[in-house]
């Protein structure tokens, strides 16, 4: 087990390298640069836009560029960004704590809600209830964030006066964890809903195949009660379902949500992303892109070592 | 986005403000002290400091923290903050005196100085900033000194009436802070502590707000608003619903779309202030199919300007014939106008040999098609229906007109590299006629219609240097009869700003032509 792992995270190395030329590439590619936004005002001339991507080295071969940000990297610095000049990790770094609490929030309410769904809608296969379960968790699915959030900020905040129209706090106010909530609750909510309709779904599937194997006909022959059967011995295995999607969840949690966060002036890492991508703000892209690549290995490595609590099938022995 | 600049430009100018309609400045009772003003935003700004950025919202922000020399106010005429009076002018019109008031300190309580003033121009100048917001009057300093701690002179290459706009907004650097700092990477840029302006700063939370609070020293006097809040709610449905609900107090550039549903809210006022700025189709002059001015008239005659103003743009602007829009001195109202009559763009297109070939309905010259296409900016649905528009009316006359919408940097690249037929978009100025026409026109500007035009750069390089206001528009007259005549762009509309407000916010002036209304933050006030 413990070799499995380590031989995993070296394997990280050579890849997250790999990843950094593509993505590096890829973000340079693309048209325009970091000044374009300012040359629709008067006054602003090619010479000062010359002088400034001269100054921010982006006149050197791509190549260059490349050793440089790596070089740098090694040497523990990430760079300033492009827009305010600020060291690109507090830049980054800074989006985390609002985005871990709306995505970790929004992850763990459709953890809570789509395994009891899940269950529910698999076990009673005939039940009508079953049918206004799949309508709503297809809806969930199909419906975007922009229309339901804007839908939650029209019903809650501006019609019934309940909630905030957004943003994180009451801002000027003293710390209260319940303002927190408050903003809290719309967007992860709707967050929630879409992940909640998908996983639930997952869950359902997977537990009625599992609920279909030998074992489970056995432990029913046994004479077990429906509950434990299902609860005891069924459950168990979707369980690995829901660990595969919670580890390719992982990158998510830092990521966050674009849409979601803009309707509800959260500012999260998502809007960042995107900002950094029209501004061509270099420096700041492809640090998130790195961390968003290693998450999202880290994430596919936790759930191989999950599946091994989950699942006592699965070992992971050093081969040869 | 870029009203900056708009002030930093030319001229001493007369505006008028045309409220049609729309909220007038009622008497108002003795202004009550207290309460929190939130203004919001879509965008967010990048930086504080004036240097490095000519963004609006940048300059909206910085202007509650720091202070200018002068500042435009409501009716566009320049008025002295830091300065003590305006700038006296010698008389061949190259020497512009500052005298500085004594009684001004930055946040910290050190004394406000000529020094700081000679500082904030040397850093404008100085190669290893990476500046941005440098209004064109730099450029024609030949040097800068301060005989004393109260008086700043700058001695000019050459005389430049619109020289006067110079310092208009721009806010004084803390020199005993910066100095000697990498200004392109100093905390004070996202974090101005020390400023002099009528706020101090107090945060800057990253994709959320920026806070400031009243600074009670403030050399005009205390403000009366206790807390202004400058909030970042990117989506503008959002920020519908927060101004619906009363989270905001203050909403600047409201799209047209938007300000019919916020006129019917009795608890907002929309002000309504026409702009230097201009909407139009620009014409890639020195493109093989462009540069034959009868394509160009063609195309005008081919657009029904009124009918999108009407309908896209809901009647609230009106179609434009020429750069310098109607709120200027300059504005010239008797240029051509090539009015809408689909039969004359034919008529002409005709004239210029391209000839309908009746199979594909597409014309043709010497076994080219009149194919080209538009690019503009995507994400702003009204640019969109109005650029598909003006594809189905160009087409109409034969022409196959695809449309490509790109981000702002892509459409930036792609106007400077010439690599276009039309794009579309509007341009921003200043309050000075010189600002828009050397921007956009002058082959020594940023020249994104590639025109050569020496009898149209020599009208505008004349017109700059003379001070007297009468000669000055008989050039910028013949200037835009140039123009309107070699339909060197095509003219949409000029752009109005509707900025709202609550109406329980009080003392809110904005600024003629559209720009920084933060400019008299201190005088704002809310009732009860």
């Amino acid at each position: 087990m413990r070799g499995f792992v380590a031989r995993r995270l070296l394997g990280l190395v050579p890849l997250l390298f790999g990843i950094s030329v593509v993505i590096f590439a890829l973000i340079h590619t693309a048209p325009g640069g970091p000044t374009a936004v300012y040359a629709l005002g008067p006054d602003f001339t090619r010479e000062q836009q010359a002088a400034i991507e001269r100054s921010l080295g982006l006149d050197r071969p791509l190549a260059v560029r490349y050793l440089a940000w790596v070089g740098g990297m090694l040497r523990g610095s990430w760079g300033h960004s492009y827009k305010d000049g600020r060291d690109v990790r507090d830049v980054v770094l800074e989006r985390v704590p609002a985005t871990l609490t709306l995505m970790g929030t929004a992850y763990a309410v459709s953890l809570a809600v789509a395994i009891p769904v899940g269950v529910f809608t698999a076990t009673r296969p005939r039940s009508p209830a079953r049918y206004v379960v799949n309508v709503l968790t297809l809806l969930g699915i199909s419906v975007p964030t922009f229309w339901t959030g804007l839908l939650a900020i029209m019903c809650f905040s501006v019609w019934l006066g309940l909630m905030p129209s957004g943003g994180m706090y009451t801002i000027g106010a003293p710390f209260s964890l319940l303002d927190r909530l408050r903003h809290l609750a719309l967007p992860a909510l709707v967050l929630a809903a879409v992940n909640l309709a998908m996983w639930a779904r997952y869950v359902h599937s997977s537990l009625i195949e599992v609920l279909q194997e030998d074992y489970i006909r056995t432990a029913r022959a046994k004479g077990l009660g429906e509950r434990v059967v299902v609860f005891r011995h069924a459950l168990r295995n979707t369980l690995l379902v829901v660990v595969t999607l919670l580890g390719l969840s992982l990158p998510g949690l830092f990521s966050g949500a674009l849409v979601t966060e803009a309707i509800f002036s959260w500012s999260g890492n998502g809007r960042l992303i995107i900002e950094s991508l029209l501004g061509r703000n270099y420096p700041v892209l492809i640090a998130d892109f790195m961390i968003l690549a290693a998450l999202a290995v880290l994430g596919n490595l936790a759930a191989d070592i999950a599946y091994a609590f989950v699942d006592p099938r699965i070992r992971f022995e050093a081969r040869g | 986005m870029m009203r900056l600049t708009t002030l930093l430009a030319t001229g001493a100018a007369v505006i008028v403000i045309t409220a049609s309609g729309f909220a007038q400045p009622a008497p108002s009772p003795a202004p009550q002290r207290g309460g929190q003003v939130v203004i919001g935003s879509i965008q967010e700004p990048n930086v504080l400091n004036p240097l490095l950025t000519n963004l609006t919202v940048s300059q909206e922000a910085f202007n509650l923290v720091l202070d200018a020399l002068t500042k435009i106010d409501d009716k566009g005429n320049v008025v002295p903050f830091l300065a003590r009076e305006l700038p006296s002018v010698s008389s061949d019109g190259k020497t512009y005196t500052y005298r500085l008031r004594r009684d001004v300190k930055w946040h910290d309580g050190r004394p406000f100085t000529s020094a700081d003033v000679v500082f904030t121009h040397n850093a404008m100048m100085d190669p290893r900033n990476r500046v941005i917001g440098r209004p064109a009057g730099f450029l024609n300093v030949a040097s800068v000194s301060a005989p004393d701690p109260y008086t700043v002179v700058f001695a000019l290459k050459e005389p430049q009436a619109p020289w006067i706009y110079t310092w208009t907004s721009l806010g004084i650097l803390p020199r005993h802070v910066l100095e000697g700092r990498d200004l392109n990477t100093a905390a004070w840029n996202t974090a101005p502590t020390v400023g002099l302006g009528p706020f101090t700063f107090v945060e800057w939370v990253s994709g959320s707000h920026i806070l400031v609070r009243r600074n009670s020293d403030y050399y005009l006097g205390a403000p009366n608003v206790a807390v202004i809040i400058y909030r970042i709610i990117p989506d503008s449905n959002a920020l519908l619903a927060a101004m619906e609900r009363g989270d905001i107090d203050m909403r600047f550039a409201i799209t047209a779309e938007q300000v019919p549903i916020i006129e019917r809210n009795p608890a907002w006022k929309i002000w309504r202030t026409p702009a230097y700025s201009i909407f139009h189709f620009t014409i890639n002059n020195a493109h093989p199919i462009m540069s034959d001015r009868r394509v160009r008239q063609a195309l005008t005659h081919a657009l029904d300007k009124k009918g999108i103003t009407q309908t896209i743009l809901r009647g609230l602007v009106e179609p434009a014939w020429t750069p310098i829009t109607s709120p200027s001195w300059a504005h010239d109202p008797g240029v051509v106008k090539y009015e809408y009559d689909p039969g004359r763009a034919r008529q002409l297109l005709d004239e210029a040999g391209w000839r309908l070939n009746p199979a594909s309905g597409v014309r043709e010259k010497d076994g080219q098609r009149l194919a080209f296409s538009i690019v503009s900016i995507a994400g702003d649905v009204e640019r969109q229906q109005i650029v598909q528009v003006a594809q189905r009316q160009w087409r109409e006359v034969g022409t196959a007109v695809d449309v490509s919408l790109v981000d702002v940097g892509t459409f930036v690249t792609i106007m400077q590299s010439g690599n276009f037929a039309i794009g579309y978009g509007f341009w921003g100025a200043g309050p000075d006629p010189d600002s828009m026409l050397f921007t956009w026109w002058h082959s020594k500007g940023n020249n994104w219609l590639r025109l050569r035009l020496p009898q149209l750069d020599a009208l505008i390089d004349e017109a700059r240097v003379i001070q007297d206001r009468r000669r000055r528009r008989d050039l910028y007259f013949r200037a835009q009869k140039l123009i309107a005549q070699e339909a060197t762009n095509i003219f949409l509309y000029e752009r109005v700003f509707f900025d709202g407000t609550r109406t329980r916010v009080n003392g809110f002036r904005p600024v003629a032509g559209g720009g920084v209304n933060t400019w008299n933050a201190a005088e704002w006030w809310v009732g009860r």
